[in-house]
């Protein structure tokens, strides 16, 4: 993983600096861009390995860079947006975004989320040929083969419905999956809207079937407004 | 509209209908008893019909003009006379003496019968007139602040002259017609520049003044304290002007309507100060809060900084640990204060600046919940929530920040280590939420100003309760739910609130 290239796209100096400083660290190396014009260029004649974008960037914003950039660049872009603003999130992701990060994020969180989308990147790359069969985290245990769910070594019993959903956001754990996008995973991309109601509810349900009562969820995480992340170590 | 429509015409084109029937109806009647009384005299049962055929014509034309009146009455007396086929065969000296006395008695009692009608008209007129000014006066000053000052101004000339009108405004397009009775009337280039004079100028001008004479309107400005308010047109029709009684009255209504125009700037003006001074206090306040809140955590900051800078060589790497360790507590605060300003300003822009959709309330707790976890790893929530699976409409990343601060709350504030309790359940349409606490509760001093901004509980390395729960009670309202704080019987504080719930079908 080492040696990989990151451009990233900030037009705050001084988070440039501090990432530039984190991801130094942790051997990548860095471009930088101030403006979304330069981080097209940049792009283009680097193909860096990873984009990490910030959304609110002068001249060229980060979602038209985005829609740019996605109909020829098919590496990992995490994209960085404040707090509060989801729609933009849920765009940036239905625009081909792997994965999201919110403002101010801790360090840790960050090299989180570079190692996971370059793990998914690297899971697509090298094709369907030798999937996983199965996903575990702090005791859940999801076995693809056989369509069936542990937690804590005791078996779950959920729905062909539910068990389709987790099946879905395991796969891509520590991602985030927008509603949009796990409604048309699962029910086609025609499918109409207010079937998030029914997604939304089969969620709860799930989440009181394996998750411990009365507690804070372990295993799915809820983005409130945006969507679904499965827990990675 | 249909009501002034109606009234306008039911005083007929020069509201005088009324007056002419009455006047026919009384010569009528007159002239019958006049009639019957040569009847007696002369005995020719003719008579009675005759006269009273004829009363009729003499009585309209009399109203119209006296000496074609007088005419028709002789007319009318020696027509009728001469009916009396044996009388003008052997024609007697009593026949035509009482013949002349009858013609003067028609002359007489017509002429009297004339004064009396026009006196009664002149005298209905007038009180009409008075009333109406008096409902006029009435309407205009009873108008309530949302009711178009011009509409009811226009309302009443045209009532009381009958006449259609207009009435020009300036508005950011120029003078403009602001409204019409009837409606759909086409303003031409002249009319327009007309009413462009009038405001200009101040006077009057159009029918009958020196501009635009030509005009078929009249144009009276409504002015108040210098100020030119609004342009009246009055079509009164080239050869109609308007008599001095109705200038007067017109004046009057006028006058009025300055004055209630003038009232109800006077009274928004000083709403808007009002509302303004309001605005200022609250705003004031909330800053002054703030500022307090802010300053607190960025002296701790501050101090770390300088003492790592200044005496690092003398800090164990223990020391240097907890101090990096408090700025970055005091910077999440910080940040966390910043984010609900923010949701505040999001709330406080207007009901369109909430972004609601149907959430699940088990999420919006559980998203509460992954948050306090990550900021308290030592805490405990205990969530309830009913069998069913409750939706309601929100703005989601916003009541999660109400649940957090509520939760953060209890964990900070009550000084006890109990597991802080977040429950929902359905109640009357709503879903009612709470969270309460095991620890010292409320006092008095903090029950009585909760939800208010001012209000900050100062603790040992605690603060920003008062902001806190002014923003949450704040982002509750504004999705018609409410916010209440209480201690509990068992002892402890409870806070809850509701939001307006979705049945699941």
């Amino acid at each position: 993983m080492n040696g990989k290239t990151i451009l990233v796209v900030e037009d705050d100096l001084r988070i440039l600096d501090v990432l530039e400083k984190l991801l130094s660290a942790n051997s990548y190396q860095i471009l930088t861009a101030a403006n979304g014009q330069t981080a097209l260029q940049m792009i283009h004649s680097h193909c860096p390995d990873m984009v990490l974008l910030d959304l609110g960037l002068p001249k060229l914003n980060g979602l038209e860079v985005l829609q740019q950039v996605r109909q020829w660049y098919d590496r990992p872009i995490i994209v960085v947006s404040a707090h509060g603003l989801e729609k933009e999130k849920v765009r940036a992701l239905d625009l081909g975004a792997d994965d999201y990060i919110t403002k101010p994020f801790g360090a840790s969180e960050l090299l989180a989320r570079v190692r996971t989308a370059f793990r998914h990147h690297n899971v697509q790359e090298s094709g369907v040929s030798n999937p996983d069969s199965s996903y575990s985290v702090d005791g859940f245990l999801i076995d693809y083969d056989q369509r069936k769910i542990f937690v804590d070594g005791e078996e779950i019993h959920l729905t062909t419905m539910e068990y389709n959903i987790v099946e879905l956001i395991a796969k891509h754990h520590g991602q985030v999956l927008t509603y949009d996008y796990i409604l048309k995973s699962l029910w086609g991309p025609y499918c109409a809207e207010d079937k998030t109601k029914i997604l939304r509810v089969n969620m709860v349900n799930i989440r009181r079937k394996i998750e411990k009562p009365q507690a804070a969820p372990r295993y799915i995480l809820t983005e409130i407004g945006v969507g679904y992340r499965m827990a990675t170590e | 509209m249909t009501r002034e429509k109606r009234r306008i015409t039911s005083l007929g084109p020069d509201g005088r209908l009324l007056s002419n029937l009455g006047a026919d109806a009384t010569v009528f009647i007159g002239s019958g008893i006049v009639a019957l009384l040569a009847n007696l005299a002369v005995g020719s049962p003719f008579l009675v019909p005759a006269f009273m055929a004829c009363g009729p014509v003499g009585a309209t034309v009399l109203t119209k003009s006296e000496g074609h009146g007088a005419m028709t009455a002789v007319l009318a007396a020696i027509v009728s006379v001469w009916a009396q086929g044996d009388h003008i065969r052997h024609p007697s000296l009593m026949f035509l003496l009482l013949l002349l006395a009858y013609m003067a008695l028609v002359l007489f009692v017509g002429g009297h019968l004339r004064r009396l009608v026009d006196n009664l008209y002149e005298m209905r007129k007038k009180h009409r007139q008075e009333k109406l000014i008096n409902d006029i006066n009435q309407r205009i000053l009873t108008s309530r602040a949302n009711d178009s000052l011009e509409l009811l101004t226009l309302e009443s000339l045209c009532e009381l002259t009958g006449k259609p009108g207009i009435i020009y405004r300036r508005t950011e397009n120029g003078i403009e017609s602001v409204c019409m009775i009837p409606r759909w009337q086409i303003v031409y280039p002249t009319e327009q520049s007309a009413a462009e004079t009038a405001f200009a100028t101040g006077q009057r001008c159009g029918l009958g003044t020196e501009q635009y004479s030509s005009s078929s309107y009249l144009y009276i400005p409504i002015i108040a304290q210098n100020k030119i308010l609004a342009v009246a047109a009055i079509r009164f029709g080239v050869d109609n002007h308007p008599d001095e009684e109705m200038a007067t009255a017109i004046d009057l209504i006028i006058r009025q309507c300055a004055l209630a125009m003038t009232r109800k700037d006077l009274v928004d003006e000083q709403h808007k100060i009002v509302m303004q001074s309001e605005k200022e206090k609250i705003r004031n306040d909330f800053l002054r809060a703030i500022s307090h809140d802010l300053r607190t955590p960025l002296a701790g900051i501050i101090s770390a900084c300088t003492t790592m800078q200044e005496s690092r060589e003398q800090l164990s790497a223990q020391a240097q640990t907890e101090l990096v360790q408090d700025i970055h507590t005091e910077a999440q605060w910080l940040l966390r204060m910043v984010e609900n300003l923010l949701s505040v300003t999001r709330v406080t822009g207007g009901a369109d600046m909430l972004k609601k959709s149907l959430e699940p309330v088990d999420e919006i707790i559980w998203g509460a919940v992954e948050r306090i976890r990550l900021r308290y790893p030592e805490s405990t929530v205990m969530v309830n929530t009913p069998e069913e699976v409750l939706l309601a409409e929100m703005d989601g990343t916003l009541i999660v920040q109400v649940l957090t601060n509520l939760v953060e709350n209890a964990i900070k504030y009550s000084d006890s280590a109990e597991p802080v309790e977040v429950s929902v359940r359905p109640d009357n349409g709503f879903a009612l939420f709470e969270v309460l606490d095991r620890g010292k509760g409320l006092d008095k001093e903090t029950m009585a100003n909760l939800f208010t901004a001012t209000t900050i509980r100062s603790h040992a390395g605690g603060n920003g309760l008062g902001i806190g729960l002014s923003i949450c009670r704040t982002i509750v309202e504004a999705h018609g739910g409410k916010i209440a704080g209480r201690n509990r019987a068992e002892g402890g504080a409870a806070f809850s609130f509701t939001l307006p719930m979705e049945e699941l079908s």
